[in-house]
């Protein structure tokens, strides 16, 4: 039987044969990479008869061939790119078109605390932390975002934090994409906390100018007994990039996992998120927002394991859509047979603010177990008509209002940051983008 | 957490061993050949006497089902069902294909339903409930069998018969709107059952009546290795109203039988239909050997102004339960309401729920699902709610909530809402949870013992969706909702 294969699928396929000469060499890493060549020959790009791409056709969206990064750039930042947590005091690891750039990146303090390894080099000596955990956290299937990942990953940063230990800065990783050619740009992280271990993780990825590509950016975090880990990703590629990205987390027993991701760039969108509670008395917070306009889609598919009982997850996602732009929401709790006592919460939020504007949910429940607590709710309208009254009726021009409703609306999600300084950082780069947007129309 | 416990224990003795209707009629029957060839179909349009129109729309529906593959999405497992070792056509042998009166009638037959306590006398009525007149259409595995009161629903200009005969006496209708709200492509299942269906009911409402009494449909699958494939119609002209009830049960078997429906409903200007079923095939024994394979494609269609359908179900039988009884909201203000019990127990899986297609101006609907999942049995509620581009003002509310009993099974939600149009508000919520601990030690403390408390406590839970029910089969819902709960909780 032969099949159709589309320009892009090609493209990647043929791919493969050149990568393996360049990519970082890593023996105990070619059985993973073998499956997923096999796995993306097999199934190709995603498209909407696939469940979980249903509202997102990835074949269409990837209509030509972008062929993956494989060899550094060394292109210089703009100015004008700049991450929203610049005025913080903390870690930066700097990334530029899928590649570590030692230069610009200032991370040495963290050495001292925590192991770094840097993923650009050969990995033939890895140390056995990253050889076990590493594209370990959810192995049941593959998916062709994973496999391109793992084929052509050129870069990134895999850091162990020994058990104990509190890495007294955050720690940022921004990933700029110029977009000079119409690339695909694998990165990953990988992070391993030690029982006890805690750290703050922000993720930024920025793009530059109206530059077209592809971001493959895979994050996993392991967090070991009573580890804590807070981690904020902010999302501002180029409004013609196509981002594509996994966040995996397994939670150790005790352990807190809080976790934001503000989506507000890119053409496409598709956030792959999984969390996994393996030991008692885990919890996991999971909070998003979506700031889309003209005819931006994004699309996040959302899992949440509950593995052993009395574990705890709350999701919390506000989704702002203008114009012709789309946003989806898939998510998913899972309280297998033995995880009594489990507590779920899931709520998602779209608020439209066009006529064309669309907003689709599948807020799934799947439970085995009889001892539980698990509820979702989903909504879906405009602004509502008394809120607006309401601060019209103090004064409020109706421009203001609207911008009063929308920040409220989306702080709901950013609230669920903890640390305050951090809070008010997202915040203000929310604001900026809305104004941003704002003078654009 | 004790009463639970002792609950559950009980359900593994006596669980779905409870059915009460699971005896056999024996009966002369008339069979088609086994299998489903064009020849079959012929076969079936002829012992019906159909026009020509007819059989084409049937042949047409057979090829298109024969390149069509069983859909798999559905949670829910079962070995393949192989169509070709099934009769499609069974019916209880008579001297002559005359229409039967009443007097006619195989005594075996109405002894069949006094049992199931169905009356087809016309002065008999619902046990406990006085004075209520209910019209009755009985449907013996592919035949109806008798239909009551026609004569006096004739008077208002009702129409109520079998849809054979529909086909003979009123072809302009059936020609106009069979397959106009499920179409012959719609599903495997739609399809299969466009080529071979056998009965059902059909029922017109002119413009302007409200029909007098209470319509129902009594499906009965008695023969073995047979399916069932009825055909229902209801059209409801404008300004016309009717309630509408179907129940169906099987006899005890070791052998899984296939039953595939299709229900159209169509509403025109400021119409209403209320249809009610109150499923109770046999769910297979304790081990989960035997039982009706339920795949059924319900739609209703609002399709005149201020119309409005509502979809009252009972689902307590069946091995496998697959159906989505929806609505179209074309009409604009028209209303679409979905209310669901499903409970599932021994090994039972049932995949059910709606679709709500806003595509007019300031439609609404609600959902309200309860699902109680006992036994080893999972239960899923799977429902759409979209709002199309012009669908301005659209309004829905979806309330959805399981109750767990036991620890061996399982409850899923899977809803998917869709909004186009900025003006459309929908909001869904959905529970999942076990009884309440303090909610059993109230009842306790006030004296109840632990079944009934449990039984207290469900029937509670379910009550918003009871209470929808037409009065006279309230009655009857109720009881089975404590039969087929008795030994977990009720």
């Amino acid at each position: 039987m032969s099949i159709q294969r589309s320009e892009a699928e090609t493209a990647y396929l043929e791919a493969f044969a050149e990568a393996g000469e360049v990519l970082p060499k890593a023996q105990w890493l070619e059985p993973a990479r073998q499956a997923a060549r096999d796995s993306f020959a097999e199934t190709g790009l995603p498209h909407r008869r696939d469940e979980a791409w249903r509202w997102t056709d990835l074949r269409t969206v990837l209509d030509t061939g972008f062929p993956p990064a494989l060899t550094g750039s060394q292109s210089e930042v703009p100015a004008g790119v700049k991450s929203p947590f610049t005025a913080l005091d903390r870690h930066v690891i700097m990334f530029v078109d899928g590649h570590l750039r030692a230069e610009l990146s200032d991370y040495e303090g963290l050495c001292g605390a925590a192991q770094c390894v840097c993923i650009d080099e050969d990995l033939d000596d890895a140390p056995q932390w990253l050889r076990e955990k590493f594209g370990s956290a959810f192995t049941d299937e593959h998916d062709a975002v994973s496999a391109l990942n793992t084929v052509f990953l050129t870069g990134g940063i895999a850091i162990s934090v020994p058990a104990g230990t509190k890495v007294d800065k955050p720690v940022e990783l921004i990933f700029v994409n110029t977009g000079t050619e119409p690339q695909t740009l694998n990165t990953r992280c990988l992070l391993v906390l030690g029982d006890g271990a805690e750290i703050t993780l922000l993720e930024t990825h920025l793009g530059v100018g109206d530059g077209r590509y592809v971001a493959n950016s895979w994050t996993e975090v392991f967090l070991g007994t009573g580890a804590r880990a807070e981690h904020i990703k902010v999302q501002n590629e180029t409004a013609s990039a196509v981002h594509l990205a996994n966040t995996h987390s397994v939670i150790g027993a005790g352990a807190t996992f809080n976790s934001l991701c503000l989506s507000a760039g890119a053409q496409t969108t598709r956030n792959q998120i999984k969390s996994r509670l393996d030991g008692e008395g885990g919890h996991v917070g999971i909070a998003g927002a979506y700031m889309l306009s003209d005819r931006q889609h994004c699309d996040t598919a959302l899992m949440v394991d509950h593995a052993v009982p009395e574990c705890t997850s709350g999701e919390l996602f506000k989704c702002v859509m203008d114009d012709h732009a789309r946003g989806i929401f898939q998510g998913k709790i899972i309280v297998r047979p033995d995880a009594q006592k489990t507590d779920g919460m899931q709520m998602t939020q779209g608020l439209l603010l066009s006529e064309t504007a669309e907003f689709d949910a599948k807020p799934e429940l799947e439970i085995f177990a009889d001892d539980v607590r698990c509820t979702h709710g989903a909504t879906c309208g405009e602004l509502d008509e008394d809120q607006m009254f309401y601060l019209r009726s103090r004064g409020i021009p109706a421009d203001e209002a609207k911008s009063l409703l929308i920040a409220a609306f989306i702080g709901e999600a950013v609230d669920e940051i903890e640390s305050e300084e951090i809070r008010d950082l997202v915040k203000a780069y929310v604001a900026e983008l809305r104004d941003g947007a704002g003078d654009g129309s | 957490m004790a009463a639970v416990q002792e609950t559950v224990e009980q359900v593994k003795g006596l669980a779905v061993e409870q059915y009460k209707y699971g005896f056999f009629t024996d009966i002369e029957s008339e069979k088609a050949p086994k299998g489903l060839n064009e020849d079959i179909v012929k076969f079936i349009s002829a012992k019906k006497g159909e026009p020509e129109w007819m059989l084409e729309w049937r042949l047409d529906a057979y090829r298109r089902w024969r390149n069509l593959d069983e859909p798999s999405w559905a949670k829910v497992k079962y070995p393949p069902v192989d169509f070709d070792d099934l009769y499609y056509y069974s019916a209880p042998k008579r001297a002559d294909d005359g229409p039967l009166s009443l007097d006619e009638v195989d005594p075996e037959l109405l002894r069949t339903y006094e049992k199931l306590g169905i009356p087809l006398r016309e002065q008999e009525v619902l046990a406990g409930v006085q004075g209520a007149k209910v019209a009755v259409d009985a449907v013996f595995d592919s035949v109806s069998v008798v239909t009551t009161f026609k004569e006096e629903l004739a008077k208002s200009g009702v129409i109520f018969c079998p849809i054979s005969e529909a086909v003979q006496t009123h072809p302009e209708l059936v020609q106009k709107y069979l397959g106009s709200v499920v179409p012959v492509t719609d599903n495997f299942y739609a399809t299969l059952n466009s080529a071979v269906f056998s009965d059902g009911s059909f029922v017109y409402i002119p413009e302007g009546v409200r029909c007098p009494m209470e319509l129902s449909t009594y499906f009965r699958i008695n023969e073995s290795q047979t399916g069932q494939f009825e055909r229902t119609l209801i059209i409801a002209d404008k300004g016309s109203y009717v309630s509408y009830l179907e129940g169906c049960t099987a006899p005890m078997r070791d052998e899984n039988q296939l039953h595939a429906a299709v229900v159209e409903l169509i509403a025109h200007d400021d119409a209403e239909i209320k249809y009610s079923t109150v499923q109770n095939w046999y769910p297979g024994d304790a081990e989960g050997v035997g039982g009706i394979y339920n795949f059924v494609t319900k739609r209703g269609d609002c399709r005149g102004k201020n119309s409005k359908i509502s979809w009252t179900q009972v689902e307590t039988g069946s091995a496998i339960t697959w159906k989505y009884p929806s609505c179209i909201l074309r009409g604009d203000n028209s209303r679409g309401e979905f209310y669901s019990i499903a409970i599932s127990n021994g090994h039972q899986q049932i995949d059910s729920g709606t679709k709500m297609i806003h595509l007019g101006k300031n439609t609404s609907s609600r959902i309200i699902s309860k699902g109680v999942s006992a036994g080893k049995s999972s239960n899923t509620y799977r429902g759409l709610v979209s709002a199309h581009r012009r669908a301005s003002g659209a309004r829905n509310h979806t309330q959805c909530d399981s109750l767990l009993i036991g620890q061996t099974c399982s409850a899923h939600t899977v809803p998917y809402i869709e909004s186009k149009n900025s003006t459309a508000k929908f909001e869904h919520e959905a529970t999942t949870s076990k009884i309440g601990d303090d909610q059993l030690f109230y009842c306790r403390q006030r004296g109840l013992n632990e079944e009934e408390a449990v039984a207290l406590i469900v029937n509670g839970f379910c009550k918003e969706v009871l209470q929808q029910l037409p009065m006279e089969f309230a009655v009857e819902a109720q009881a089975l909702v404590g039969i087929s709960l008795e030994g977990s909780v009720g």
